[in-house]
């Protein structure tokens, strides 16, 4: 390194420090997004430059002279090396969902400063780093799932474990971003038509793609997006019409009715009449709109009137209850560290990697700038005024069901908000209230709007900008609800079709409704219990989330740690060893918490007691009895499912940590199962 | 002298102007070049990112393939229509988790 690069580094080190520390000792006055914005991307970039390198010459010593899957089993079809660029856009698109967007608007509740640390340096040090080895792992093991490898090189427990937490994670993940759509779109015929709007343009690009222009998926976008933005501003219309607005007004029940309905149409339909069209569209308004948020940051530089850390650090927040240790590292998980990213990072870009070297670009750099949507979604939620956060995001169980004395709790709080600033923002977006929408879609959306108005436009086309926002948190939300209902349906048909094998036929139609009937009414039961939570669901669902995501991380940081061990790297072993401990001992914590606190909002256990006493001691409307005892089985249930996430997180760990000890002391062989080393023919 | 020196550097001028003018469209149509090759090859990253040139390139391995010089381990595959190809490749891309929360 020659002395001119020598003194860009320290500049991107001295940019980075200087702006860490300003955000660290900025107290009392509100601070500029831009420092933020500023000291992240510092951080991400000697991340990238140093320490990835690091882990991909010194820790894994990655070889480019090595034949990688995607060159020596190549078959046009699954197996194809594929560009670097091209492969890291396929990478980032599909590990780009809603979570880096949802999970850091709800832990801003704590204040800008613990989400925003944990995104930076989770990404760096934890999320970058499982990302880059699974994708490492599988790319050495012909490329193989997580299940498979975790199979192979830990225990059939641990390749148990893996299936049992993806066929979780998707139950809850549908469920509970399900949830977070039905609170955008209740009482919101804008909204509402906007979404509804996008099924028959899915149909019109599904024909267009199949029958008119086979396979030209950017001519259908951009169809597909001139259509869709015609329906965001023909929405207003809608919901200026009295005529018009009531047909697409539905309640809560309503809307997750909707949803149920069309998880199973979409599970049954072709694929290329819905699935297909919607993905694309899906893939190019995201894309599109995390730049021009990342621009829309850069040019109206907004203040973030959140404090650093707010008075709900002690664990009485309205959103979600709990203390920052360990709800801020479960809640915010895409945007730092998240195990569903293994399955991604052993899925399709392992069979497309040309270079082994390439893996440090696509798996890392992915995560860099999926950490780096994140911290926007952070910026976004921050710039509001927190009394206007608060009042869009608590729900009517804890803050009241009448604004005014929602505006009054807030207030007492310390956030000063009054129900005319929430109707003039309100009727600024065009929607009839913003108080309530549990489940951060809504706050972002405002959040967007403010950004995209104060540097794009004015005040004026607000309500454009806001339901411009909602659509393109809604369509991915809808897309990662389709693509995985649809999975759901194959892995169940995989595991039935082991008991009666017409069961596990793809093609017979009686077997596809029964299984896409059983994934459909397991995560709307999850979805109804979200609904009809009077804590708003999220409080419930969102933990149980981000623990049955945590759990899949821990197979996979297990997994990477054991191959680190039988690759003779023990030294190294802290990279991955030390993410895993921060995760199992954050899930753990959060989990025993979750189950057995005495605090009702809190514990699912001390909630179910305290419904049970109000019953028995008669306080509880005749009318409501139903119920409530609906709401104590769903607070036992949960409990249930989170002790079968804890328990399945210590068994992985017990079991890896035996095989290490074994290998350690040489009282067991050390296999490692890689593919045969050929010899690369292909030119970077 | 005199005049021999102001025909000089008019002469010298003129030049000076023409060669800054032919350099300055030389510098636009390297601009030009430049960015033609940037908007090009964003073009191309997006319709492999798009999935709009997977057949193009399913055609052209094809072709590859069949050539014994290039790949002599693999076994020259029937060519499959456009349609057969997308609908192939939506419902292997579909059955597995292709997508993250």
């Amino acid at each position: 390194m020659n002395l001119a690069k020598k003194l860009l580094w320290f500049l991107i080190a001295a940019v980075g420090a200087g702006g860490l520390g300003f955000i660290a000792i900025a107290r009392g006055e509100p601070i500029n997004a831009v420092w933020l914005v500023a000291a992240a991307a510092c951080v991400y970039t000697i991340g990238y430059r140093f320490y990835s390198r690091f882990v991909a010459y010194r820790v894994l010593e990655l070889d480019d002279q090595r034949a990688t899957p995607a060159e020596r089993l190549e078959d046009g079809r699954d197996f194809v090396p594929a560009n670097k660029w091209v492969l890291f856009g396929h990478h980032f698109a599909a590990i780009a969902g809603p979570g880096p967007l949802v999970g850091p608007i709800l832990a801003a509740q704590f204040g800008y400063l613990p989400g925003t640390l944990w995104i930076v340096l989770g990404g760096v040090l934890g999320g970058g780093v499982q990302d880059f080895v699974v994708l490492f792992c599988s790319v050495r093991r012909d490329g193989k799932s997580l299940g498979q490898m975790a199979k192979d090189e830990i225990s059939g427990v641990a390749g148990f474990a893996a299936l049992f937490a993806v066929l979780s994670i998707v139950t809850i993940i549908i469920a509970v971003v399900g949830l977070v759509v039905v609170n955008a779109l209740k009482s919101s015929p804008w909204g509402f038509f906007t979404i509804a709007m996008t099924i028959p343009i899915a149909f019109l690009m599904g024909i267009y793609m199949r029958y008119i222009r086979v396979g030209h998926a950017i001519e259908a976008s951009l169809l597909g997006f001139v259509l869709v933005m015609a329906s965001v501003v023909g929405g207003r219309y809608i919901s200026e019409s009295h005529a018009l607005a009531p047909y697409f007004t539905y309640s809560a029940i309503g809307l997750a009715w909707m949803i149920v309905l069309y998880g199973f149409a979409c599970s049954v339909l072709p694929v290329w009449l819905l699935l297909a069209p919607r993905g694309a569209l899906s893939t190019f308004v995201k894309l599109g709109t995390i730049f021009l948020l990342a621009g829309g940051i850069l040019a109206a530089r907004p203040t973030l009137l959140m404090p650093p850390l707010t008075r709900f650090v002690d664990g009485t927040g309205p959103i979600f209850a709990g203390k920052i240790f360990p709800f801020c590292f479960i809640t915010i998980a895409c945007g730092a560290l998240s195990g569903f990213h293994s399955l991604i990072s052993s899925g399709t870009t392992p069979k497309m990697l040309s270079k082994e070297g390439q893996a440090r670009l696509v798996a890392y750099g992915s995560m860099m700038m999926e950490s780096f949507v994140a911290l926007m979604a952070m910026v976004a939620a921050c710039v509001l005024k927190p009394g206007i956060y608060f009042a869009v995001n608590s729900p009517a169980g804890v803050v009241g069901q009448v604004p005014a004395q929602a505006v009054a709790t807030i207030s007492s709080w310390g956030f000063p908000v009054t129900t005319q600033d929430m109707s003039d923002l309100a009727s600024k977006v065009g929607e009839v209230t913003l108080f309530n929408r549990t489940g951060g879609a809504p706050s972002l959306a405002v959040g967007m709007a403010h950004i995209f108005s104060g540097s794009l436009g004015s005040s004026v086309v607000m309500g454009i900008w806001y339901h411009f926002a909602i659509m393109f948190e809604a369509l991915f939300i809808l897309t990662i609800l389709d693509a995985g209902t649809r999975v759901g349906r194959f892995l169940l048909q995989d595991l039935l079709g082991h008991f009666w094998k017409p069961l596990g036929r793809t093609g017979w139609y009686p077997g596809i409704i029964f299984t896409s009937g059983i994934v459909v009414a397991a995560w709307g039961y999850f979805l109804f219990q979200g609904v009809m939570d009077p804590l708003g669901g999220i409080n419930s669902l969102w933990p149980l989330f981000g623990i049955s995501n945590q759990l899949l991380a821990a197979v996979a940081l297990c997994l990477c740690t054991t191959v680190l061990i039988k690759m003779e790297k023990s030294r190294y072993v802290l990279v991955t060893l030390g993410p895993l401990l921060w995760l199992v001992a954050a899930t753990m914590t959060a989990s025993v918490q979750k189950i057995w606190d005495p605090n009702p909002a809190l514990g699912f256990l001390a909630h179910a007691r305290y419904l049970a006493d109000q019953l028995v001691a008669g306080s509880i409307p005749v009318s409501k009895i139903a119920e409530t005892q609906t709401l104590i089985f769903n607070d036992r249930l949960d409990a249930a499912v989170t002790f079968a996430f804890a328990s399945l997180v210590l068994v992985i760990l017990i079991e890896s940590g035996r095989n290490w000890w074994l290998y350690a002391s040489g009282k067991k062989r050390v296999g490692l199962r890689e593919a045969p080393v050929e010899l690369s023919r292909l030119t970077a | 002298m005199g005049a021999y020196s102001d025909q000089a550097q008019a002469d010298h001028d003129a030049c000076a102007a023409l060669c800054d003018g032919a350099r300055g469209e030389r510098g636009l149509a390297r601009v030009r070049q430049r960015l033609l090759w940037i908007a090009g090859n964003l073009w191309w990253w997006l319709r492999q990112v798009s999935g709009d040139a997977d057949y193009e390139n399913y055609m052209r391995r094809g072709s590859r393939d069949s050539c014994p010089s290039i790949n002599q381990n693999r076994v020259s595959r029937g060519a499959i229509s456009a349609e057969e190809f997308y609908l192939e490749n939506l419902r292997r891309k579909h059955s597995r988790i292709n997508r993250c929360c």
